[in-house]
């Protein structure tokens, strides 16, 4: 079947989109988990009709994180919003880890290493391509680790003075990011889950619109933002 | 003598004998309410939050009863109910999952799982899973303890004096009152009692047909 270039473009521009729809099960598995403990407790609480504090701060826990992940799933589908606006990074980095935790060969099998920003800092850009890019670093870097055991991820966030930029980078020890997959689009359908060689298009593109820079080494991505 | 149901026969002693639960789930919080919510006197129950764990506790100790969640960290809920089906083959398994699909269920039901219960699931639902299958178990232990006692009077017949046939002749496991076990002398009526119970155990899948026939000899040649 061959595509007309303004569907290939359509597909493309909703590459976030198709992922997320990948990865609609996982997302509901990781809803069902604070639903089941609200469900339960209340079952319990109903039954003995009293309340503790306890009670009460496992119910107010689990509620805040189905809010957490229901707040992840809408910042997904808010794709309308072309407007650029301030971005804090540690925010958008642990909503997109949240989010990719749908991925449960991602969220159970995977020892991730998170260093963070040690203040807050923002970004100007469109949401949702900013949101494209860090999920598009955790995507490849999911897909490359997939055959590997064990499997380590680390994100590490710094600022650096000359020039002054944040740079954000993705390792892993799986097969190397600079390795082109040596397969048909038929064998790839099958023995992997992301569109590899898609993801690093995208990345390279959108990195190249919104200003920052893309640096990709065998084993790590690095994003660079102007600060 | 009577023939007694499961729990008329384990209510006969204070001691009930306990049923060993492990519950292999990596959501801490689901993990210790469910713990909560299933204890019982007669219950020892296990929590692990994840699957090299639960493959640990059922290397270190038998299990009854394993409900475990198919998605967890370490080895999943398939690797683990493999696993325990390998070291205790009548273990019951119960799965729960959020990740859901019909062909996981199958596959549980075909690896031997005994129920699969899809989250969000209520307490009550679960409690009844759990209590058929502890009602199984419980059959399952009294039917070993049966046949055991069965191939032990077949050897205590060949091998002792007619005269030590009338000392007691226990057919049920040791927690229960000797008294209830002193082999008298079979009435039609007795046997007949026996035999409706050997044939409840076979419609329950919990005798082969050669064990209920070999009973029933054994029976016959009783009275």
């Amino acid at each position: 079947m061959n595509l007309t270039n303004e569907e290939c473009q359509y597909l493309f521009d909703n590459l976030p989109a198709q992922l997320t729809a990948m990865l609609l099960k996982g997302l509901v598995h990781n809803l069902n988990g604070p639903l089941q403990v609200v469900s339960m407790q209340t079952e319990l609480i109903d039954k003995i009709k009293s309340i503790n504090q306890q009670q009460i701060d496992n119910l107010q826990a689990n509620i805040t994180r189905l809010e957490k992940q229901i707040q992840c799933m809408a910042n997904h589908a808010d794709t309308n919003n072309t407007q650029a606006q301030p971005i804090i990074l540690n925010d958008l980095i642990e909503q997109e880890l949240t989010f990719w935790n749908a991925d449960l060969f991602f969220k159970h099998k995977v020892t991730k290493t998170i260093n963070m920003f040690q203040k807050q800092v923002f970004t100007i850009a469109q949401e949702a391509t900013a949101r494209g890019i860090i999920g598009s670093c955790i995507a490849l870097s999911i897909e490359n680790l997939r055959h590997k055991t064990p499997c380590n991820f680390e994100i590490t966030c710094s600022i650096t003075d000359n020039p002054a930029a944040y740079s954000i980078t993705f390792n892993q020890n799986g097969s190397p990011f600079t390795e082109e997959q040596k397969m048909d689009s038929a064998q790839q359908a099958f023995e992997t889950v992301y569109p590899t060689s898609l993801l690093k298009k995208y990345l390279s593109v959108k990195t190249g619109k919104t200003g920052w820079t893309l640096c990709m080494d065998p084993q790590k991505l690095s994003i660079i933002i102007p600060a | 003598m009577r023939p007694y149901s499961v729990q008329q026969a384990y209510s006969m002693t204070d001691e009930r004998p306990s049923i060993s639960i492990l519950i292999a789930e990596d959501e801490k919080a689901t993990g210790d309410l469910l713990a909560n919510s299933l204890a019982r006197a007669d219950r020892q129950i296990k929590i692990v939050y994840n699957g090299l764990e639960a493959i640990t506790a059922l290397q270190s100790q038998p299990h009854d009863l394993l409900i475990t969640d198919l998605m967890m960290p370490g080895a999943d809920g398939m690797e683990v109910m493999k696993k325990a089906k390998e070291l205790h083959p009548e273990i019951m398994i119960i799965i729960m999952t959020g990740y859901a699909s019909l062909d996981t269920a199958i596959e549980a039901i075909h690896r031997g799982a005994y129920d699969y219960i899809r989250k969000p699931f209520r307490l009550d639902e679960l409690e009844v899973s759990v209590q058929n299958a502890c009602e199984r178990i419980l059959l399952l232990k009294e039917n070993q303890a049966l046949l055991k006692r069965i191939e032990e009077l077949d050897s205590l017949r060949q091998t002792e004096r007619p005269a030590q046939l009338s000392q007691p002749i226990f057919l049920y496991p040791s927690d229960i009152p000797p008294s209830a076990y002193y082999a008298q002398p079979q009435t039609g009526n007795d046997s007949l009692t026996h035999l409706e119970r050997l044939s409840n155990l076979y419609e329950k899948g919990l005798i082969s047909l050669d064990e209920f026939n070999l009973m029933k000899q054994k029976l016959f040649a009783q009275i």
